[in-house]
């Protein structure tokens, strides 16, 4: 979508050329964010928790598996805090 | 055209309030998927021949509670544990033939609290609220302080 249509594109022709753009980015971005959390955390890791259980792996097999969902945590977490470090 | 303080007041001011609301549902997510979760009167159809699957999975002990439906009295009753029997890790049920309360089709509900995610999973998920809010804070602080 063209940025320089619709009232995000009006709003960002307000706003001073150095920051120009990234209003949108913004509003892309923490919607990116909340979207991943919620498809990460709402369907992935239960999925992922389910089939782990019904798999009924034992041993070191199933500790290294069962730190799939720790990961899948950890990976959806990093790209919570990413963008912050990325702009401070 | 507005001021170049207003305009940049106004678009901080557009993405503060759609962080927010977003992270409403995102809270509400993490929350109703990590830890300990409890599902109340879930509605499962006796079958004597196979085990059910249920909802939850990874079910604590002694949380499981099956209501049968009695014909006599026209309502739900809960059943002995000695009518089923609970497989934790999957997290599925069977159903015992010898059941006076329980009959072969009919719905029962069953209640249980089971375990989401494990402990180190709930930990790391659930500051993810937090780093979302952290960020939309970052982001509305980077700018008052480049206005500065």
């Amino acid at each position: 979508m063209d940025n320089n249509d619709g009232w995000m594109g009006r709003l960002e022709s307000m706003v001073p050329g150095d920051q120009r753009g990234q209003t949108g980015n913004l509003v892309s971005l923490v919607i990116g964010i909340a979207v991943a959390v919620i498809v990460g955390v709402g369907v992935a890791i239960p999925i992922t928790n389910q089939v782990l259980n019904s798999a009924n792996v034992t041993g070191l097999t199933g500790t290294i598996i069962g730190f799939i969902p720790v990961m899948l945590g950890v990976l959806i977490f990093v790209a919570t805090v990413g963008p912050i470090m990325s702009r401070t | 055209m507005a001021s170049k303080t207003a305009a940049v007041v106004l678009a901080l001011a557009v993405f503060t309030a759609i962080g927010v609301i977003l992270l409403g549902p995102v809270s509400g997510v993490v929350n109703a998927n990590t830890g300990t979760q409890t599902v109340t009167n879930e509605s499962v159809s006796a079958t004597f021949s196979d085990p059910v699957d249920l909802t939850g999975y990874d079910i604590s002990s002694d949380s499981v509670t099956v209501y049968g439906y009695n014909d006599s009295s026209g309502s739900y009753e809960a059943a002995p544990a000695s009518d089923y029997s609970v497989n934790k890790g999957p997290g599925t049920i069977s159903f015992s033939n010898s059941s006076s309360l329980i009959d072969d089709g009919e719905t029962t509900k069953v209640s249980y609290d089971y375990q989401a995610t494990g402990a180190i999973s709930s930990l790391v998920i659930g500051f993810t609220p937090l780093a979302l809010g952290l960020f939309i804070f970052a982001a509305i602080a980077n700018r008052v302080q480049g206005m500065m």
